[in-house]
């Protein structure tokens, strides 16, 4: 799946934010926790490096 | 002013007010902030006036002030055109200078330039938009020669921004150098080969890109731009240490550029709206370009980097600067954890990239000597795609990995035996730089390679002389467990064109082999044909659709060399140079890139 960037919208009635694009539908902790997923490939994020 | 992205989050459900005052006074206030940032941290800037914003007294008094307060550069830039004045004059949407017709685009930079000069009483001589085709900038330099520099592209900003921001966003320029250069009068993208070649600016790149994860991902993310990276969730609680990492492997480019680098950082208001922006709130979006700015101004301060104009860099760069001068460097990955390196590597004859993670293979390939002349808006046959095209792209075009039998673009290396053949795509390895006499030359780690029933360890030298138009490739077999096997080195390029991932007709490409007992040649007809000869001096591609001449050639006359044509489920061409080798052994090649006409 390519990395796209659009906005979700939010149905607040099943308080479930969905993808007009993909089958996503989840909500905000849902979401946060994908995001966090999200950043895991960057395994050097948090590393300062200096050795260049 | 009324930059597009907080025009579209202010009216988010309204309809569209181009004095939306909200909007107006926003960005102001973010413009405000972001000058008081730099300025506390001891940083001049280059404010480039929209066309928007000169009609606004306050900007206009902002920029004054600071000129005179501290040395910060009153420029233009083309972004930013729209407001109702411009809806007023032209009656178009447009956003996008490079987009506009010839005509239309004379008629905005006419536009532009005698209000910047009616306002504040000089021409400009910085400019700048996402991409200033090379027409544009010619017209600009003929009735406005002060100007000295622009920002005229963004770096690989083609297809891979495009799919990113949902097939939306009509940035499509891949293929032109990282770091500044002086353009070519033909073609934005390419270096100047030589004075008369000269546009009269020094362009540099939109954004100070991270050029491994940039080539293989989204761009916007990984760049001195901390609000992207942000975008981008390089971050863990609200910190970027990536920011600096970029920052410092830009600095560290001084080891393969004669003691120069560069580095920039170029943020719009839109990316600091009170509102937030993509998954930051504004004062995360605040506290990374503080950091941000805050790190440089430290660098000032160790004496580690100068502060400059956009003007003053001009003048800088342009000092002593010979036009054959490359521009170069071997980039490691500080993204995903891996030892990866690319190296880069930019003169006016060529733009490649060499992947030590596929054995120093070729990745990417433009043919800068063709000096292509492409240009784009409306009334043109590319109309949106300003790319520059490759010849190689690997990503776009499949690369080591197919899914078939068929070839995908790429430049390496095959060593065989006995019907066992390893590609060095698969021998992953690292790469050192040196240079000796203006021989740019990358040495890459020895690699091992596996027969049957014996191993051999090879090594792989790139060697590019200025002002050669040429590469120089040097595959040593440096021992074999067997020192009685025979071994063949196959280096070889599989090659075809364009700018998307998506093939072109390659109808009428000729491929030959030249020896002194003569020469074969075929006429590309998908028709799968291979040819090969002994005793070679040279195997050729001429592709007329590119104006360019790929030729390859040995130090040796005891190879042999051949070309393979290619068909529909495979639309390449691959030409090959192999030397049969008993236990230790070399063979050297080289790639040339000629304009074809």
């Amino acid at each position: 799946m390519r990395e796209i960037d659009m906005d979700m919208l939010y149905d607040a009635a099943k308080d479930e934010y969905y993808c007009l694009r993909c089958s996503f539908t989840g909500n905000e902790q849902e979401v946060l926790r994908l995001n966090a997923q999200f950043r895991e490939k960057y395994r050097d994020r948090t590393r300062r490096i200096v050795d260049f | 002013m009324v930059p597009e992205y907080i025009q579209k989050e202010a009216e988010q459900g309204k309809k569209e007010d181009l004095n939306r005052s909200r909007v107006l006074q926003e960005s102001l206030d973010i413009f405000r902030t972001q000058q008081q940032v730099a300025h506390e941290n001891e940083l001049r800037t280059t404010i480039q006036m929209t066309y928007a914003s000169l009609f606004n007294e306050e900007a206009i008094a902002l920029a004054r002030e600071h000129h005179e307060k501290f040395g910060d550069e009153i420029g233009s830039t083309f972004l930013g055109l729209q407001c109702q004045q411009f809806r007023d004059k032209f009656q178009s949407k447009e956003l996008a200078i490079w987009l506009f017709s010839m005509e239309d685009k004379k008629k905005i930079v006419d536009e532009v330039m005698g209000k910047f000069q009616a306002v504040f009483g000089f021409y400009p001589t910085s400019t700048g938009s996402y991409y200033m085709d090379a027409e544009l900038v010619n017209y600009i330099k003929e009735k406005f020669p002060m100007v000295k520099v622009a920002v005229a592209t963004c770096w690989e900003e083609g297809p891979k921004a495009y799919w990113n921001a949902n097939n939306s966003w009509y940035t499509l320029f891949d293929g032109g150098p990282w770091n500044p250069w002086i353009p070519s009068k033909c073609n934005i993208h390419c270096p100047a080969s030589d004075e008369a070649d000269d546009i009269g600016i020094v362009a540099i790149p939109h954004l100070s890109r991270d050029l491994m994860a940039v080539f293989d991902g989204p761009g916007s993310y990984y760049g001195t731009h901390p609000q992207n990276i942000l975008r981008g969730m390089v971050c863990e609680d609200r910190q970027i240490p990536y920011f600096y990492n970029l920052v410092d492997q830009y600095r560290a480019m001084e080891k393969y550029n004669h003691g120069y680098a560069y580095n920039m950082m170029f943020v719009g208001p839109g990316w600091m709206s009170k509102n937030g922006r993509w998954e930051a709130d504004y004062a995360t979006l605040l506290k990374s370009y503080k950091d941000g700015m805050a790190y440089y101004g430290q660098l000032k301060k160790e004496g580690k980097v100068k502060d400059v104009t956009m003007s003053e860099f001009a003048d800088i760069f342009r000092k002593d600067r010979s036009y054959t001068r490359p521009e170069c460097t071997l980039w490691k990955d500080i993204l995903y954890g891996s030892k990866r390196q690319q190296f880069w590597y930019a003169d006016p004859w060529m733009r490649f990239c060499l992947d030590m993670n596929q054995g120093g293979a070729m990745i990417d390939l433009r043919p800068y000597a063709a000096k292509l002349v492409r240009p784009c808006g409306v009334g043109t046959p590319n109309l949106q795609n300003a790319s520059y095209p490759f010849l190689i792209q690997s990503l776009y075009r499949a690369g080591y990995f197919t899914h078939y039998a068929g070839e995908g673009a790429v430049k390496s290396c095959k060593f065989s035996h006995a019907g066992e053949e390893v590609d060095l795509c698969t021998c992953r390895t690292v790469a050192s730089f040196t240079e000796e006499a203006g021989t740019r030359v990358v040495t890459l780690e020895p690699v091992t390679i596996e027969f049957a029933d014996f191993s051999i360890r090879v090594q792989s030298i790139f060697r590019i002389t200025e002002g050669s138009g040429e590469i120089k490739i040097v595959r040593r077999v440096l021992d074999s467990t067997d020192p009685a096997a025979e071994v063949n080195i196959d280096e070889y390029i599989t090659a075809c064109y364009g700018t998307t991932e998506y093939p072109e007709d390659m109808t009428g490409i000729q491929l030959a082999l030249k020896s002194s007992s003569g020469e074969e040649t075929i006429s590309y007809a998908y028709q799968c044909r291979q040819r090969r000869k002994e005793k070679i001096n040279t195997v050729e591609a001429l592709i007329p659709q590119m104006d360019t001449r790929l030729i390859m050639h040995a130090n040796s006359a005891e190879v042999t060399g051949y070309f393979r044509e290619g068909f529909a489920f495979s639309p390449m061409f691959t030409l090959g140079i192999q030397k049969t080798l008993v236990g230790k052994g070399e063979l050297h090649t080289w790639l040339k890139v000629e304009k074809a006409s």
